[in-house]
């Protein structure tokens, strides 16, 4: 009796407060604790101290607190709770908590806290507050059963976000973070307009399976969670701003707005057969471009939109396998990719750069970073026993269970591919390949906060791997007697992984894999960031040029009009200007005013 | 910038022993497949081609099975179903998938394989045509006051 009292009064405090406004109230006061002093000159992007012990703090507590208690409140809400009300006589619904949300709201709780250890020595508390408010408008954006509150929080997530890039106060970060929060912005005004466009179709602003089915409002809705999932031709923000945030700030973008956007599509588009090619499309043509970039921080971006592709492809399918299928591997990939973004970023830190042409031989200066960074590589790689394993086969099994064949091969293909950027290039080229001048001015390992938040993740990605029931336990369909351990899957998955290694050593041989070089790779964005503003240019000096030319020739022409005319009242010598005798003068006042009398008489 | 490079962060005997293990391993997963599988793979094209040899019209079921999928009515064999496993002969297993072609023994290598070599011999021909100079888009240039920009001045120079 007192327990379910008690359970109750849980649930109750649980249900006052919709899930993400906790860590959005909660960053608002993290300026409020005090903070550690932080030399002008020292910290790279806000880290203090770049080594030894450092205090967690009341603040660092605090921020632990606050995805603790969130993923607490979302585990006390009732399975089918709701919150609905009424603003200017539309109907709302700020949350709905069932099982599809409850498995995002859950690993971006997950999420929140690991970057929450990683970002411990940050001292600069913009960037605590916008990462704890991002992870907060994310949240709520999962829980969000109408249009409107969705848009609210889609939109918080861009301008919270955008600071993870902006406050490392350099050109670059500056231009990057404009581009970004621009179309993130626009992401977010298509989904308001198609919410308005269907409140006018429906009479309502529930969002539910939309599909599309031909109308206007879930056209611009899918195109707006396009953006965010980083659809083909819609994705270049994606691997643009990613690896320009902070070393701790692409560690929190990794995980909230693209997975957003996946669950938005599950939710809204489930089943719609688009998003299969879409899917395949994008699990495909990224690995090209993560095989010549030299940032590995955007190779993980790259090969972040090629995971999208997998969960875009299960949404696609739209079968219960498929759509669990898509949820785990967004559940797997939020840990697995956070942690090889912070690998990166912790050699970014000590190396200062990133960029696999600078690397190389880190691993014996950072044994234990080059170790979770393995099992990072090897989870994305799917191998048996890490958590790609256990995910990535539900959604090629229910692909192949609905006879998409030729996006199976893709998939598969994809996989092989998955290994061979992320799985070996990652690791190869920033901690073994040859010993770099970079690698030999390292003087340590990671900060230990942020060892300790790769160790927690990498616990997480074999724990997934080993023991995956209950991850399927909590996924949004009955999973049944699925199980991806079978020895078909172990040894054909293996050939695959083992194949792909092989290829790997095979063209390292011959000389024929790609030299890391400094280079900027042309995607997309060239269009935006290149071609329209230089044919604009072109467009706007012609418009200036013609405008010169025509205010030359109209100006010589009035001038001389003017000029003409001033020659002929000039005073002295002109027609008009010369004096004239004063009975001249009466002689043609006399002759106008008798025409107007005239006039005046006939008129009248 | 491979003369800021030194020599191999792993020493060549190591490398050299790694290389063996993976050839070792590729080896021992394809004759897995070879052994295990193959005993069944081998039974079901026998029985396929002795089937193809039956007047049509009884087996309607049969082309899916060998076709390129399965039709959604037919459940597949996979989920990890132990019966299936057991119906062939005394040793060896069956190989669960939806395709005749996964069932090919060490498909799944040639294909890992075959696939990454095309990827990387493609990403050559991409980078022909999409590398550029580190500083192609100028992002690190500093800022210039909107009134006034570089080519305007030049303009009205």
């Amino acid at each position: 009796m007192l327990e379910t009292l008690s359970a109750g009064l849980a649930g109750d405090i649980a249900a006052s407060l919709p899930p993400g406004l906790l860590l959005i109230l909660g960053a608002l006061l993290v300026p409020l604790f005090p903070g550690v002093p932080t030399p002008e000159k020292g910290p790279v992007d806000g880290i203090w101290p770049l080594r030894g012990r450092s205090p967690i703090g009341l603040k660092g507590g605090f921020m632990l607190l606050l995805p603790l208690l969130g993923l607490l409140q979302i585990w006390l809400l009732p399975e089918g709770f709701t919150l609905d009300t009424e603003l200017f006589g539309y109907a709302l619904q700020p949350v709905r908590a069932d099982r599809l949300a409850r498995i995002f709201g859950t690993i971006f709780h997950i999420a929140a806290f690991l970057s929450v250890i990683y970002a411990l020595r940050v001292r600069d508390d913009l960037q605590h507050l916008a990462g704890l408010s991002y992870a907060g408008g994310a949240i709520g954006a999962v829980f969000a059963g109408d249009l409107v509150t969705l848009f609210v929080y889609w939109e918080l997530t861009a301008l919270t976000s955008v600071f993870l890039i902006w406050v490392r106060g350099t050109n670059r970060a500056a231009r990057v973070g404009m581009r970004y929060l621009v179309i993130q912005v626009l992401s977010g005004v298509l989904l308001l307009a198609g919410a308005l466009f269907r409140y006018a179709e429906t009479d309502s602003l529930a969002f539910d399976l939309m599909g599309l089915d031909g109308s206007l409002g879930n056209l611009l809705i899918f195109l707006a969670f396009g953006i965010k999932a980083a659809f083909p031709m819609l994705h270049s923000w994606l691997e643009d701003a990613y690896p320009e945030a902070t070393i701790t700030g692409t560690v929190w973008m990794s995980a909230f707005t693209t997975k957003m956007a996946i669950y938005a599509l599950a939710r809204g588009f489930a089943g719609t057969e688009i998003l299969v090619p879409i899917g395949a499309t994008m699990t495909a043509f990224p690995i090209f471009y993560a095989v010549i970039e030299n940032d590995l921080r955007r190779v993980l971006a790259y090969s972040l939109n090629n995971q999208l592709g997998y969960m875009v492809v299960g949404v696609g399918v739209g079968t219960e396998l498929a759509i669990n299928g898509a949820a785990a591997h967004a559940f797997a990939h939020i840990l697995y990719k956070g942690l090889l973004f912070m690998g990166m970023g912790a050699v970014l830190l000590r190396a200062g750069t990133v960029n696999g042409s600078e690397l190389g031989g880190l691993w014996r200066k950072m044994p234990w970073t080059t170790g979770f960074t393995v099992v990072g590589a090897m989870a994305i790689s799917a191998f048996p026993l890490f958590s790609g394993f256990v995910t990535k086969s539900m959604i090629l099994t229910a692909a192949a269970d609905q006879g998409y064949t030729w996006a199976f091969l893709i998939l598969l293909f994809a996989s092989a591919g998955v290994f061979h950027h992320s799985g070996i290039k990652i690791p190869y080229f920033a901690f073994f390949a040859h010993d770099s001048k970079k690698a030999r001015e390292v003087t340590g390992e990671a900060p230990r906060n942020m060892l300790v938040a790769m160790a927690i993740a990498a616990f997480l990605c074999i724990a997934v791997g080993v023991f995956p029931a209950p991850l399927y336990a909590i996924l949004p369909y009955d999973v049944g007697d699925y199980s991806a351990y079978d020895l078909t899957h172990v040894v054909t998955q293996m050939q695959l992984l083992l194949g792909s290694a092989a290829a790997f050593v095979f063209l390292q041989k011959m000389g024929w894999y790609p030299p890391e070089l400094r280079s900027t790779v042309l995607d997309v964005d060239v269009v935006y960031r290149k071609w329209l503003p230089g044919g604009l240019s072109k467009v706007v000096h012609a418009i200036d040029r013609a405008a010169e030319k025509t205010k030359d020739a109209v100006g010589g022409a009035v001038q001389g009009a003017a000029d003409r005319f001033g020659q002929m009242f000039k005073p002295g010598d002109s027609s008009f200007g010369e004096p004239w005798p004063s009975g001249e003068t009466a002689l043609w006042a006399t002759v106008v005013l008798s025409a107007y009398l005239l006039l005046s008489f006939f008129g009248g | 910038m491979s003369h800021e490079h030194g020599p191999p962060s792993v020493d060549l005997g190591t490398v050299r022993w790694i290389v063996r293990g993976l050839w070792a391993l590729v080896l021992g997963f394809v004759l897995i497949d070879a052994v295990w599988f193959g005993p069944s793979w081998l039974s079901s094209l026998g029985s396929h081609e002795a089937e193809t040899h039956q007047p049509a019209g009884e087996e309607h079921s049969e082309p899916s099975h060998t076709g390129a999928h399965p039709t959604p009515e037919q459940p597949a064999e996979h989920h990890g179903d132990p019966s299936a496993s057991e119906d062939h002969s005394g040793f060896g297993g069956h190989k669960h998938g939806h395709y005749a072609f996964e069932m090919v023994p060490a498909f799944h290598a040639v294909y890992g394989f075959a696939g990454c070599v095309g990827l990387v011999l493609a990403a050559r021909v991409l980078r022909m045509l999409v590398m550029r100079d580190e500083d192609y888009y100028g992002d690190d240039a500093p800022f210039q006051p909107p009134s006034e920009p570089a080519d305007q001045e030049g303009h009205h120079a």
